[in-house]
């Protein structure tokens, strides 16, 4: 017996040992990969301080960052936003295919709460929002370092655009429906989400202005490492957006001069090439600079997948949903005016692909591999948005945020509102004519002059996102088609009136099913094809 | 520290208690009683006491005994033998096998028991009708056999993982509901498939908190308890051959296969979509036919290919809308010749299965082992897919000592598989199967030169991707071509081994330390090939390899008595496990690859594409464990067990969850009041209450607030984004299982049997809550234990034996199981009004399968447009419903969801027969489902005849609706309406009945096989997954689990590797 007790204590002993060497360190598990939890990020600051400017930069890569919400090709936020604000409107048109991920945008069937596409465009800028008060939030009450003031300045501007994209959806223009709710407001100070109902446009707008008043005040003069942060003059024009649009004409003619300070538009021969792909062009202001291996992630998710006709890894060129221009726009563009060619003709020529060759193929438009990377051209495929090169496959293409000619635009649409047509006429003849159309006159089209400026910013920028905001704006219908039905699809084609119900985006059911303040957007209908074949926009008449 | 003090203080408490008396010397010989040969090592003790002595090499035994004592003889595979020792000094032994017994033990958790003294609730398969599974995966044997067990399999394709299983229903919302597996005593986590089936003794399924609750941490969703076989007795010889040939089981929908009658059909869907529009619209008839005219072969809007010839100046459908009768198929621009060719044809076959399985197993003095190698090569339908596995295996236990065994298992695992990439992604171009299931029957797959030969370039064929004159309006490339030319292969090497050592210091004191080891090593390779998918990089590589390893450590104490041979029996454990697992994985991509057929890194010749990652992830959890099991004159069953667990996936200071259990048996049967009813053969009642635990929220790190981060090479910067809101507070999900229910064997074996009710309530469930959009959470959601289900149903599974003689064995089975889901508690900020999505509401008194869709009503008769119904409210100027009713809308928009009830079916199960006559075996396995809906999306995606065209339409669109055959079932085809939103009308019966098994063989007689030096030889062919009847030919309701929509479905849809059927035959060998 006492030969057994010793047994047992000595393999107990083992036991007890075995069982107290093997305990893992259960209360530090953390991963080793690209993901890093919040305790591992605090490390890195304390051993390698130059890491915590991270996060400042992490906002401005959020602008356009492919697949973060959703794996799919339609998620890639603030780019995408721009994208379907075009795609909602009349003049950019993709097929009615199969392939067609933004289908839903010429159907404007976009206004069902359960749909993933209006979900990313309601999504992605809140989600800006929140990092943005986040970001702030991490500053004490009073911040006098000039650093910190610069950064915070940056953020509130991103969080400015973030609210004018999201009131342009939800609701008609300043102009027509100041009073009418637009978007729950969400700022560092808020914590109640779940009863957190829709602020007027107004309102909004009064939290617009309160960040670009700071942002523009703080700017001025700074400096910045790349144009896809916001200086002085990026606050300058974002606020002659935000000023157009709430009527103050003569603030936003000021503000839009202060923004193209030092910048330059594109001039006829840089715009008789494909372009707009590269942050350190001299007619950017502002810009999206892709970081090549977010584009490397998912390619697909990108301007170069969809809005571009030149990667051989997207989705427009190897399933034919190239991004056309509607012809009946196409079709009041002067022969003379270089863009003309942004565009390849019925013929699928155009001037801007003259010596350029797909790798294998012996020219651009109609060559075929067969689907796996290039299909031909479709008539009006655009070849405005270039590539860094002709069949590339890494999309890293950079994105126009803002350029001087915008700018100029602005100008001239704040004289014409002050009533000052000739300022307007001469801002207008004399951009176009330096740079875009040497024969070009502002009368010769028989446009009223609002509308000429409207049709040159349908023009020059096409592809950029501004669409539905310049139609609310100008309080304009939506004319996708005329007695000649163009090349719209005719699942995309109809018309709607200027205050259409349906023109007003829906919230996601994410939203409804837990912010109880909010009340939907209701009214109107589908759209089916061929409806109100009568409207006219002024533009395309 | 604490703990573990108190853990050995109480082992060395139970160790001092004993009995001593006046003793004799007694000695003998052990052996076996059928065969006389000697048994060393059998244990021989004296009843009642601590006293005991265990036999030599020789089988001879010696020890000290009372006079008037009883000695008992035992050893593993015999019965316990029972001598009066009545002063006597010799006393041989000779124990009869345990043959009868050991059908009786389950195993269960640490250990086994037998039917009659378990008090949880457990399903048990048996190698035998695991052997007669053709399948390589083990877990499938359970379709069908088990009560309250749902197989569900996602995907036919031969390198599947093994189904998805539920036990007793889905037990939590957006934590894991599968059940942890346990391979001889410990937690895996590897991939199912990589268990030779044929290895396989047992498997349990244990369901309720008594039997699982010990395994705490991921016990919550039940357990399945996986052995592997052991010698017993002689050496056997065993080999197995199969050979058969797989096939694919359900067929296509009824769909369009007439080039000429699709083309008439999308011709009608044009014309009626101008004429009548949406009955605004003022179309002449003229106008009609010319927009129909010059949009059928147009690529926008129409269906991009002529394949039809027909004369010069006349019209492919004529004003009567049909086909020309002067076209001819097949057309010519002169370039090149079009004609369709038949993709679901060409793309689907029947392929080669073979299995090859060889054992050796025996037990000798010390040793008792079990040897085995299997090779199976299992063919997939389509090109390029298959799975080739070789298995070894060694199970060797060896009794060192009286007081010490080892016990040991190494096995090892090598796969060589091919799959198609895109397997079961709706609408990709690149998914094989959804292409050859929904390509419109008017498509070319290859290209022809205009004289009608298919082209070839360079000795490949040329397959149709948008490369002639015209282009599919859907559809890109040619997924058939890239299931040529791309591969992904995948190599795994599995070691899964087992040490472990049991010490017997004194008897009824077990000693055990085990640990098991689960090494995982992957390597995939992907081709994108030039030819194919990868031709705008002129070919693309990707290798991946991932690693798992993973170790658990087991520290066990058990303690046995029955207090000296009284009524009472005691079985106490106690112990410690800790599991430990590293999750690594490596993978890089390179383009531009100088071989065109050479996936790997090195023949990547381009650098802008190259990427590569790795990552290494830990989880780890821990816990200590108790159970105490008290026994009452064979009658009275008391067990409790206890167990306190952590979980590296919860914040420190969360990490800890009790779980714990009780369970009481009564064996009516053997109470004196029973003696009298001897058709009763056993009848026990049985009743259990526990605690269990779910850690597992997907993410390894819910609690924490997670980042990534990137470089900019032009500015330099690096930026930091937040990409997971964690939540510190989060901790177990607990689930709260109530079991009771009746074993019984009635009328001499004809009747046997288990009916119980059980009660599943899961509490603050893991839950990732949505919060809104606008608080700007990255994922939309919060990780939180909020809310409660309920499952709760009952059981019903009865076998028996209608004719069991010498010659002739005729058993059935059958087994049904019913079940509700019931949500308790959601979080209050949804409680009013339910979580909504897009096919599905969550409210309190629902359940987590109701359906919230669409109803369709009926078509309007003016214009062909569907009708839905709309819900309206009349409110008064304070917002007060005055009065509210139903009404039919045709505009989609303004239809309003209805809640339909749940989809899950009232009663499932299966049922089997076996019969054994002179020789022949045959035996049949069943398995039906009753009661539930289906969301048939595929159908659904035929039907969607507005957005789907070049793709294939089922053959109803031909009844759908025009001004000529008015119908209220289809709407006019091509009419705008719910496009891809859940509507009722897609929501059918799941009832299904499938023959999962039939097997036929022949067992030659022994006294012929004998003469070749052989104990057993069978010859057998078996049929496996041989038919499904469902309500709708293509459907596959099987594996219906919850709601399916457009782009998913409920089950396995056109978009899946569609399930295979396999005809085998087979030959056996015993030696």
């Amino acid at each position: 017996m006492l030969k057994e007790m010793k047994r047992i204590k000595l393999l107990s002993t083992i036991l007890v040992g075995l069982a107290l060497a093997s305990c893992g360190n259960i209360e530090n598990v953390v991963p080793q990969s690209g993901t890093m939890l919040s305790t591992q990020v605090q490390e890195t600051y304390a051993i390698a301080p130059q890491r915590a400017a991270a996060p400042f930069a992490g906002m401005f890569s959020d602008i356009g960052r492919p697949a973060k919400m959703y794996s799919t090709p339609d998620d890639w936020e603030f780019l995408m936003i721009l994208f379907c604000n075009d795609l909602e409107g009349a003049d950019a048109v993709i097929a009615d295919s199969g392939y067609n991920w933004f289908s839903v945008c010429g159907e404007l069937s976009s206004r069902n709460a359960n749909y993933r596409n209006p979900a990313i465009r309601y999504r992605a800028p809140y989600n800006m929002i929140a990092s943005v008060n986040t970001f702030l939030n991490g500053f004490g009450e009073d911040v006098t370092d000039e650093n910190s003031i610069n950064m915070m300045a940056q953020a509130r501007a991103l969080r400015a655009w973030s609210y004018m994209l999201l009131c342009n959806g939800f609701q008609f223009s300043y102009g027509t429906a100041a009073d009418k709710p637009a978007v729950p407001i969400v700022t560092q100070e808020t914590t109640e989400f779940t009863n957190n109902p829709r602020a007027s446009v107004a309102e909004v707008y009064e939290l617009i202005m309160e960040d670009l008043n700071y942002a523009v005040d703080k700017l001025e003069g700074a400096s910045r490492t790349s144009k896809m942060y916001v200086d002085g003059n990026v606050a300058h024009g974002l606020r002659a957006r935000a000023l157009l649009e709430m009527g103050k004409y003569q603030q936003a003619y000021d503000d839009a001069e202060a923004a193209m300070r030092g910048y330059t538009p594109a001039t006829l021969a840089e715009v008789s090439v494909p372009a707009f792909y590269d942050i350190n062009d001299h007619n950017w202001i502002w810009g999206y600079d892709m970081i090549t291996d977010l584009a490397m992630n998912y390619r697909y998710a990108t301007t170069s997948s969809w809005l571009r006709s030149f990667s051989a890894w997207g989705y427009a060129p190897a399933c034919q949903v190239y991004t056309c221009i509607n012809k009946i726009l196409w079709d009041k563009i002067p022969d003379s005016d270089i863009r003309k060619q942004w565009w390849v003709d019925e013929n699928l020529e155009s001037s801007l692909l003259d010596g350029l060759k797909w790798p294998g193929f012996d020219d651009v438009a109609n060559a075929n591999d067969g689907g796996d990377a290039k299909l031909p051209y479709l008539p009006y495929t655009n070849v405005k948005f270039g590539c860094f090169s002709i069949g590339t496959t890494s999309n890293d293409e950079d994105m126009v945020l803002m350029r001087a000619e915008e700018m100029i635009l602005i100008k001239a649409e704040c004289k014409a509102r002050m009533g000052e047509n000739a300022s307007a006429t001469a801002i207008l003849e004399d951009f176009v004519q330096t740079y875009r159309d040497a024969s070009y006159s502002a009368s010769r089209s028989g446009r009223a002059l609002l509308d000429e400026i409207w049709f040159q910013r349908r023009v020059e920028l096409w592809g950029e996102g501004f669409f539905v905001s310049d139609m609310k704006r100008f309080n304009k219908p939506l004319v996708r088609f005329h007695d000649d039905k163009g090349n719209i699809a005719a699942a995309f084609r109809f018309n709607l009136p200027a205050d259409d119900p349906w023109l007003l985006m829906r919230f996601p059911q994410g939203e409804l099913n837990t912010n109880f303040g909010i009340v939907d957007n209701t009214g109107g209908h589908q759209p089916v094809t061929d409806e109100n074949p009568t409207l006219r926009d002024g533009v395309t008449d | 520290m604490k703990k573990i003090r108190f853990f050995v203080t109480s082992l060395l408490l139970v160790m001092s208690v004993g009995l001593f008396a006046q003793n004799i010397q007694v000695k003998g010989t052990v052996t076996d009683a059928s065969t006389g040969e000697v048994i060393p090592f059998a244990s021989v003790s004296v009843k009642g006491t601590m006293t005991g002595a265990a036999t030599d090499l020789d089988g001879n035994y010696q020890l000290t005994a009372p006079a008037n004592g009883v000695l008992v003889f035992s050893f593993v595979g015999y019965q316990n033998l029972e001598v009066a020792i009545e002063g006597k000094s010799v006393i041989n032994a000779a124990l009869a096998t345990d043959q009868e017994l050991l059908e009786e033990t389950i195993v269960v958790a640490y250990g086994t028991s037998t039917k009659s003294s378990f008090t949880g609730s457990a399903a048990m398969v048996k190698s035998e009708a695991i052997e007669k599974k053709v399948s390589t995966n083990v877990t499938s044997a359970l379709a069908g056999t088990s009560p309250g067990v749902q197989v569900i399999a996602g995907s036919g394709d031969p390198t599947s993982g093994g189904p998805t299983i539920r036990i007793r229903g889905v037990g939590s919302m957006s934590a894991s509901s599968s059940p942890l597996i346990v391979v001889d005593g410990s937690p895996f986590e590897g991939s199912i498939k990589d268990i030779n089936p044929n290895d396989v003794e047992s498997m349990s399924v244990l369901k309720d908190a008594s039997a699982s609750a010990i395994y705490g941490n991921r016990g919550a969703n039940g357990v399945i308890l996986i052995t592997t076989k052991k010698g017993v007795g002689d050496a056997k010889i065993k080999f197995d051959a199969r050979l058969g040939s797989n096939s694919r089981l359900i067929p296509n929908y009824d769909v369009i296969t007439d080039p000429g009658q699709y083309y008439e059909t999308y011709y009608q869907l044009l014309y009626y979509k101008h004429l009548i529009g949406d009955g605004n619209t003022t179309h002449t008839p003229a106008q009609a036919y010319a927009f129909a005219d010059q949009t059928l072969f147009s690529t926008s809007g129409g269906l991009g290919y002529r394949v039809f010839d027909y004369p010069e100046g006349e019209k492919l459908i004529g004003t009567n809308l049909r086909l020309n009768p002067h076209a001819t198929l097949g057309y010519s621009d002169g370039e090149y010749y079009y004609t369709p060719d038949d993709w679901y044809g060409e793309t689907f076959h029947n392929s080669f299965r073979q299995e090859y399985n060889l054992s050796v197993s025996g037990s000798g003095e010390r040793f008792n082992y079990y040897a085995s190698g299997g090779f199976v090569d299992d063919g997939g339908i389509i090109a390029n897919s298959n799975y080739k596995r070789y298995t070894g295996r060694i199970n060797a236990d060896y009794q060192v000592k009286k007081w010490f065994k080892l016990v040991s298992s190494m096995s090892f695992s090598h796969a060589n598989s091919q799959t198609n990439g895109s397997n079961g992604s709706w609408g990709s171009s690149g998914n094989v199967f959804y292409v050859a299931n929904n390509m419109g029957p008017i498509y070319p797959l290859y290209v022809r030169n205009a004289d009608g030969s298919i082209k070839t370039e360079n000795g490949r064929i040329v397959y149709d991707s948008n490369n002639t004159n015209f282009i599919r309006p859907a559809v890109v490339g040619n997924a058939i071509r890239d299931n040529m030319y791309d591969s992904t292969k995948y190599l795994s090497d599995v070691f899964i081994g087992k040490a472990g050592a049991i010490f017997t210091p004194v008897r009824g004191l077990s000693l055990t330390a085990n640990l098991n080891v689960t090494s995982d090593n992957t390597r995939d390779a992907e081709l994108s090939s030039i030819f194919g998918s990868g031709a705008s990089v002129d070919g693309l590589a990707y290798v991946s390899h991932s690693r798992m390893f993973a170790i658990n450590q087991q520290y066990l104490a058990e303690y046995k008595s029955d207090f000296g041979g009284t009524d009472h029996h005691m079985d106490i454990l106690a112990g410690y496990e800790q599991y430990n697992r590293t999750s690594q994985s490596l993978w890089g991509q390179k383009d531009h690859l100088f071989n065109p057929l050479v996936s790997e890194l090195g023949n990547g010749d381009g650098t802008s594409g190259t990427r590569t990652s790795s990552s290494t992830n830990t989880y780890i959890s821990k816990g200590f464990l108790a159970r105490a099991q008290y026994e009452y004159g064979d009658r009275y069953f008391v067990s409790g067990s206890y167990r306190r667990d952590a979980s590296s996936r919860f914040a420190p200071g969360h990490q800890w969850g009790n779980f714990w259990s009780v369970g009481g048996a009564w064996l009516i049967s053997s109470e004196p009041f029973m003696r009298g009813a001897n058709w009763v053969d056993m009848l026990k009642f049985k009743v259990s209450y526990g605690q269990q635990g779910n850690d597992n929220l997907g993410s390894l790190y819910p609690w924490a607030d997670q980042y990534t981060h990137s470089y900019n090479e032009e500015t330099g910067e690096y930026s930091l984004v937040l990409s997971y809101k964690g939540n510190e507070d989060l901790t177990w999900e607990t689930s709260k299982s109530f079991n009771v229910g009746f074993d019984f064997e009635l009328f001499h074996g004809i009747l046997n049997g288990t009916v119980e009710y059980f009660a599943r309530k899961t509490e603050n469930l893991l839950y990732s809550k949505d919060v809104p959009y606008s608080a700007g959470n990255p994922t939309g959601k919060v990780p939180v234990n909020v809310g409660d289900i309920m499952n709760r149903g009952f059981e019903v599974s009865l076998d028996g034996n209608i004719i069991n003689t010498r010659n002739v064995r005729w058993n059935w089975n059958v087994n049904l199981s019913h079940y509700k889901n019931i949500i308790l508690d959601l979080d209050p900020s949804v409680s009013e009004n339910g979580i909504k999505g897009s096919n599905y509401i969550y409210k309190i008194g629902g359940s987590l399968y109701d359906a919230y869709m669409y109803k369709f009503a009926g078509v309007n008769q003016e214009t062909g447009y569907p009708l839905y119904w709309k819900h309206v409210e009349e409110k008064d100027e304070n917002g007060k419903v005055t009065n509210e009713y139903d009404e039919t809308t045709d505009v989609f928009d303004q239809a309003t969801k209805y809640e339909l009830g749940s989809v899950m079916p009232k009663l499932y199960g299966g049922f089997g027969t076996a019969l054994n006559a002179y020789g022949f075996d045959l035996s049949v396995q069943c398995s039906f489902q009753l009661g539930g809906k289906y969301y048939d999306g595929s159908y659904q995606q035929l039907m969607w005849t507005q957005d789907q065209k070049g793709s294939a339409w089922h053959k109803d669109a031909l009844k759908a609706w025009t001004p000529e055959n008015p119908s209220n079932e289809i709407p006019r085809n091509g009419v705008y309406a719910e496009a891809q939103s859940a509507t009722d009308r897609f929501l059918v019966s799941s009832n299904y009945l499938s023959i999962n098994n039939v097997t036929l063989g022949y067992t030659f007689p022994a006294k012929w096989t004998k003469k070749i030096a052989m104990s057993a030889l069978r010859l057998y062919v078996a049929g496996e997954n041989l038919a499904v009847f469902s309500v709708r030919k293509g459907m596959d309701p099987r594996y219906n689990m919850g709601l399916g929509s457009m782009t998913s479905g409920a089950g396995l849809t056109s978009s899946a590797y569609a399930p295979m059927r396999t005809i085998t035959g087979g030959i056996s060998l015993t030696f």
